[in-house]
């Protein structure tokens, strides 16, 4: 099915809006979900819960695209579970690796203390990104939005691990001059 | 700023971006994520069966240790089904000619759905479809763990089968299993499906006769008069792009030879490639026909000796094409034409399909035709509507005679706002059609839904629909849980308990509603459920009927996070007296232990009979349980 008539099956609060969705994008979130956590029940049951976000979200909301809309609930999502099971030390996919990647761009200060902080963030990474090469670019969007193995990225586009690992390194480095050239405190 | 700050940040990231990195050479990925979804989604339904094993399980290897076995004797008989790929398409008399167009000029989706996968799922009527548990002569054959198992009824395990099924068939004395293996890493790699086929002859020592492999992500497969016939699917993703870097590898493979060119059928014009092969094992030996169809294929429907493509793209209406058994081409139905409305679909400014449109949910053989079940609806701009458009919807029963070309049509108004199938019931010469409606669509705080019949007769080629007087409530199922497992308000399938009278299992979270259909012009619902239950979370998963006077029903307590792990489950005996005002009285229970429950979820429960007795086996749990009652 289409997504627009998805969103509308949403919109007309018709419950088989969610089936399309799990029929069209299930694995697809899985994916995302699972590489954060690790645990497949987990990841499945992040999923189920994006369906009920998206459920409670649509209306009022009308995405573009509804597969990178799905994608960021259950992103967000995953990644708070993830943070509540690392208290109970449970679970936990790729995303350890990622984020110990990251503390290389922050100073460990404070935090990002406003919504209109963040999307200004957002926003010029966006503007990184754009700066990048098409290939750099998705390399750095796999690792550090879909959590994907660096041994995965390096299938993907027939690099060796290594040498995606050290573009990761330089994209990190390069990240971090951006944003404080920028005036963001990180 | 933490780094759980900056990931979150990062989570925000423009769409573009996002989409962009899934897209480069990802193409085999989410083509890959999408058929298995379509996989994940086609229910076979012969048994008790609860979830397909889901396919992230690395079940990559046919771990059989059986040398593969070919023979030339499966070649098909090119007289009996070579019809080349030109009688089914005006534009193209073979499949390299095909190709090579769309090396050149694939649109990559562009006029499919705006991300739109293909999925590819299946109808079937008078046929057998596959089971995780079935029983043959006092003996019960089970998937396990990477293996069948060979049981007996009183529950010991005799023997496994070194085979990691998916599905288990018997037809008289042959068992089949079908299986698969995926070859490749996750992101790049190829899908087989397997048949082994083996002979009873002593039913606690299956022999082996046959194996047969075929390309392709499995789309269905059934039994269906002595023949298995196993479907499979290639070539397109779930975001809608084609595998293109080479043409040349969607041509798919029987036992690693490539198709025969002349058991290729071109459906009109396709726009991208995407094949859809099918191969009808005998279960005598031997293959009796294949074909491989390559369309924007939409859906695929089969019966006991016809099968049925249905294609449409962002452009086209929906057009079926109809082979028999032997796959050969006997016609197309046109739906178009049939309703009289133009073939192409128009689309707004922002790509929202306007005017004429026609979807297809079912296709089934009615005495001498061939019956078309879907919606047709017309939609308008309208500011002064809630969602932008005005709509007006139909269920649509068309019918095409196909040795006489005649046609009928019957639009049915569900005088709802809008309408759509939930469910439908095939018998002889009709249909039960469930439909979805809603009202007060466009008031947000008033909205409101219910469900209404459709009941369609098709005799001497002629069609005629009533719609029920009575509309049947829509229900919310269990809250804040949406998962699959849960009923969330669909219907479950209408089963005929004695004649002409049909019970709905309506999810309520609980409840059977009975309908009398005996008189089309007048149908009743005979007992309607509350549906209410004292604790909600409480609800009967799945049911199955043991006989015209008890059903068995999955009741599933759930946790109290509502984390279908660590549920419940038992399964609950009721017999069933129409003609009381409290038609369900329960007669058994048998429960589930925690980690068996886990198991019956994804792997399945199967009830059968056996000289007057009911047994009911689980994927999982040890034994097989007699059914007192």
């Amino acid at each position: 099915m289409e997504d627009k008539k998805i969103v509308e099956l949403y919109w007309q609060r018709n419950e088989t809006a969610i089936t399309e969705t799990s029929v069209k994008y299930g694995r697809y979130l899985t994916a995302i979900s699972l590489n954060i956590l690790g645990i497949f029940e987990d990841a499945e049951e992040c999923v189920s819960d994006t369906y009920i976000s998206a459920w409670n979200a649509m209306p009022p909301q009308r995405p573009n695209v509804l597969q990178t809309f799905l994608g960021k609930i259950t992103r967000n999502i995953s990644f708070n579970r993830y943070k509540q099971g690392r208290t109970a030390k449970r679970g936990g996919g790729e995303v350890s690796a990622v984020l110990h990647e990251l503390e290389e761009c922050v100073s460990d200060s404070k935090s990002v203390e406003t919504e209109l902080d963040r999307r200004e963030m957002a926003k010029a990474i966006d503007d990184f990104l754009d700066s990048l090469s098409e290939k750099k670019r998705d390399i750095f969007v796999l690792r550090y939005w879909y959590s994907e193995s660096v041994s995965k990225i390096a299938k993907r586009f027939n690099m060796k691990e290594t040498a995606v690992s050290m573009t990761l390194s330089r994209l990190r480095a390069a990240l971090r001059s951006f944003l404080l050239e920028r005036g963001f405190e990180i | 700023m933490k780094n759980d700050d900056l990931f979150e940040i990062i989570g925000d990231i423009s769409d573009r971006h996002i989409e962009g990195a899934k897209k480069k050479k990802a193409s085999g990925v989410w083509k890959k994520w999408g058929a298995l979804a379509a996989c994940l989604c086609i229910v076979v339904a012969a048994a008790f069966m609860i979830t397909l094993r889901v396919p992230g399980d690395k079940n990559y290897e046919d771990n059989s240790g059986e040398p593969d076995y070919r023979e030339d004797d499966y070649l098909v008989d090119n007289g009996t089904s070579n019809f080349g790929a030109s009688e089914t398409s005006d534009k193209y008399t073979s499949l390299n000619e095909l190709l090579e167009f769309l090396s050149e000029n694939d649109d990559h989706g562009d006029t499919m759905d705006s991300n739109g996968s293909r999925n590819i799922s299946a109808d079937g009527n008078s046929i057998t479809y596959g089971a995780k548990v079935v029983a043959h002569n006092g003996y019960v054959y089970r998937i396990g763990d990477g293996c069948v198992e060979v049981l007996n009824l009183d529950g010991e395990t005799l023997g496994t089968i070194d085979f990691a099924a998916h599905e288990i068939f018997i037809s008289g004395d042959r068992l089949a299993l079908v299986g698969g293996r995926t070859v490749g890493n996750e992101f790049e790699y190829e899908s087989y499906s397997i048949v082994r086929t083996y002979m009873l002859r002593d039913p606690a020592n299956p022999e082996f006769l046959e194996k047969y492999e075929q390309s392709g992500e499995r789309v269905a497969c059934y039994m269906a008069n002595d023949k298995l016939y196993l479907l499979t699917t290639d070539g397109v993703c779930a975001c809608g792009y084609s595998r293109l870097d080479d043409v040349s590898e969607y041509i798919p493979t029987f036992d690693g030879e490539p198709w025969n060119q002349n058991d290729i059928a071109i459906l009109g014009e396709p726009t991208r490639v995407n094949y859809l092969a099918v191969s009808a094992v005998e279960m005598t030996g031997g293959i009796s026909a294949m074909k491989a169809f390559y369309g924007d294929i939409d859906d695929v429907f089969y019966g006991e000796d016809w099968i049925a493509v249905a294609t449409r793209n962002w452009n086209t209406q929906p057009e079926v094409y109809v082979f028999d058994e032997s796959f050969k081409f006997t016609g197309k139905i046109e739906l178009a034409d049939i309703i009289g409305v133009d073939k192409s679909i128009k689309h707004d400014e922002d790509g929202i399909t306007i005017g004429d449109v026609i979807s297809v949910t079912s296709v089934s053989k009615y005495g001498e035709v061939f019956g078309v079940l879907g919606g047709y609806s017309y939609a308008t701009p309208d500011d002064t509507s809630f969602s932008g458009y005005s709509y007006i919807s139909r269920v649509m029963i068309a019918a095409k005679n196909m040795e006489t070309g005649e046609t009928d049509l019957e639009l049915v108004d569900a005088e709802a706002d809008t309408s759509s199938i939930d469910d439908i019931f095939h018998e002889d010469d009709r249909a039960i059609i469930c439909i979805s409606t809603m009202y007060n669509s466009d008031d947000p705080q008033n909205m409101s839904d219910g469900n209404r019949f459709v009941v369609a007769e098709f005799e001497n080629g002629e069609v005629t629909a009533h719609l029920a007087d009575f509309i049947t409530d829509r229900v919310n199922g269990v809250e804040n849980y949406f998962t699959y497992g849960s009923p969330y308000g669909d219907l479950e399938t209408i089963i005929p308990m004695e004649d002409a009278v049909y019970l709905r299992f309506n999810g309520k979270p609980n409840g059977f509603d009975i309908f009398d259909f005996s008189d089309i012009g007048n149908t009743k619902m005979i007992y309607k459920s509350n549906g209410e239950l004292p604790e909600r979370e409480y609800f009967d998963f799945t049911w199955q009927k043991l006989d015209e006077k008890t059903i068995a029903v999955l009741h599933i307590k759930m946790s109290e996070d509502y984390k279908i792990r660590d549920s419940e489950y038992s399964l609950r005996i009721y017999s069933v007296d129409i003609t009381s005002d409290t038609p369900f009285t329960w007669l058994a229970e048998y429960t589930f232990g925690e980690t068996e429950a886990v198991w019956v979820y994804e792997l399945g429960l199967a009830m059968f009979e056996y000289e007057g007795e009911y047994y009911f086996v689980s994927a999982s749990t040890d034994g097989v349980t007699k059914i007192k009652f």
